[in-house]
């Protein structure tokens, strides 16, 4: 079989991006390469203009009234740690699933928050019960929305509104999912949503966003202060938003790149072809002798990431055989989630992570399946 | 050091074995990992990049997998930050140097 590339890496970056992304990009750093906010010309006009589109586009997506809520950050992990480190303090109680990235369990140990993991079963589904147990004296709760290992949705508009009742802030990690699953954001109550431009959204990446609750974005300290070309005759951080959360030049071709995607990913039926790709994985994968299928045994209550285990050989091989005999490029490893492989019975060894994307083929899903039925030989 | 034969070497590709035996240098960093695999081609050394084999560490990483026996005992190929050699042959790594 001729080698070719076959990209199942998606949940770690979306390849290819969507169609506009490089064009946008290249027209900021070509055509009007800027600054905004700063400068009181015509070509700062138009680059703010665009920071302004993408910011109401991103609102309008995700559901938040108010597109000063919606705040351009560095990526999804800055985002977190922007909400993690802005709102809790050493010794605050929080919940977490699971199923959580270190995006998020790294930043509440490193303030030392005393948090308390909800139990989840064998399949990451999320044990409710304990959650409400556990609910009451807790500052926040901190949910990744699907598991970046098995692809298993979380309940986060049910815990939402379990929370608010004892008024405890809701913050979500959308990384998996957004561009992907719908989200309502006001509507379901959260305080703070964290996701990238570059997975789900298909755009570049060294951008992400965090959407803010009125409520929260009140309460929430800055992580970074400076400079952001607004009341420039005090020292004091503005108090008002985006200003507030946004010190520092922000990363314009990525906001281009994201105001492109945007239409793209509002025009097309990414989560259907996704789902799509991933019910057609599931079931060939199910079909193979000599690996487990990690998390839910179908497409219910799952986003598209999956996850295999090989029973009898090293996961490690696997990806290296794929990527050198096939061109198929995965993810092996822990996937920066040691709790969840823990939780899915796949820790120390890890799973091998497939995730297609939206250009993926059917073709290439195929050979997939084809290589992986090769190893297991 | 393990000394071991040609035939005993890496090298034939099939599609049930696609290698008999490689070396895996590990590194405390991806950073290390890259510079050595940059050492390795500046001496005309064949070298690729890869995850680490689940038995030799449950740490998400990159390895580098090479053949050329001669090149294990070059330490300075490897750098300050290299873990480990092994030599690995699908089932069992088998330490051939470690740093402390």
């Amino acid at each position: 079989m001729e080698k070719r590339l076959i990209y199942m890496d998606n949940a770690a970056t979306s390849f290819p991006k969507a169609d506009g992304v490089a064009e946008a990009s290249a027209y900021y750093l070509t055509q009007a390469g800027v600054n905004v906010a700063r400068g009181g010309y015509s070509l700062a006009y138009e680059v703010g203009e665009t920071v302004f589109q993408a910011r109401k586009k991103t609102a309008e997506m995700f559901g938040v009234k108010d597109p000063h809520r919606v705040i351009f950050t560095a990526g999804a992990t800055t985002a977190i740690n922007m909400m993690i480190k802005g709102l809790l303090r050493a010794g605050d109680k929080v919940l977490v699933s699971s199923l959580e990235h270190n995006a998020v369990m790294r930043p509440l140990n490193q303030i030392k928050a005393d948090f308390y993991r909800v139990k989840s079963d064998g399949r990451g589904v999320f044990d409710f019960l304990d959650f409400k147990t556990h609910l009451k004296g807790a500052k926040a709760v901190v949910l990744t929305h699907a598991s970046n290992v098995c692809g298993t949705i979380q309940p986060i508009e049910e815990v939402a509104s379990q929370a608010k009742k004892e008024g405890v802030f809701v913050c979500i990690d959308a990384a998996q999912t957004a561009g992907v699953e719908k989200i309502d954001f006001d509507c379901s109550g959260f305080d703070a949503l964290a996701f990238s431009a570059h997975k789900g959204l298909m755009a570049a990446p060294g951008l992400g966003c965090l959407l803010l609750s009125e409520r929260l974005a009140e309460t929430l300290d800055p992580l970074i202060s400076g400079g952001t070309g607004s009341v420039s005759d005090t020292e004091e951080i503005p108090p008002f938003l985006p200003d507030k959360f946004e010190s520092g030049t922000p990363n314009l071709s990525g906001i281009y790149a994201l105001n492109a995607a945007l239409d793209f990913v509002s025009k097309n039926p990414v989560k259907g072809k996704i789902m799509n790709d991933t019910a057609f994985l599931i079931d060939g994968l199910k079909s193979l002798d000599g690996l487990r299928l990690v998390g839910l045994e179908t497409t219910e209550g799952r986003t598209g990431v999956v996850s295999v285990d090989f029973k009898e050989k090293d996961n490690a091989d696997a990806a290296y055989f794929l990527e050198s005999e096939f061109g198929i490029m995965t993810r092996c490893g822990m996937h920066c989630a040691p709790s969840a492989h823990k939780t899915l019975g796949t820790f120390p060894q890890g799973t091998v992570r497939f995730s297609s994307g939206f250009f993926t083929t059917k073709e290439e899903l195929e050979t997939v399946l084809f290589a992986i039925g090769e190893f297991l030989k | 050091m393990i000394i071991f034969t040609e035939q005993e070497k890496y090298s034939k590709k099939t599609k049930s074995c696609y290698f008999e035996f490689m070396y895996i240098a590990t590194f405390h960093s991806h950073f290390a990992a890259m510079q050595a695999a940059e050492n390795f081609k500046a001496a005309g050394l064949k070298a690729t990049l890869r995850p680490v084999p689940r038995k030799v560490s449950s740490s998400c990483g990159t390895c580098l997998s090479f053949e050329e026996k001669e090149a294990v005992d070059q330490r300075a190929l490897f750098g300050n930050e290299a873990e480990a050699v092994y030599l690995y042959d699908g089932k069992e790594a088998t330490t051939v140097w470690k740093n402390d």
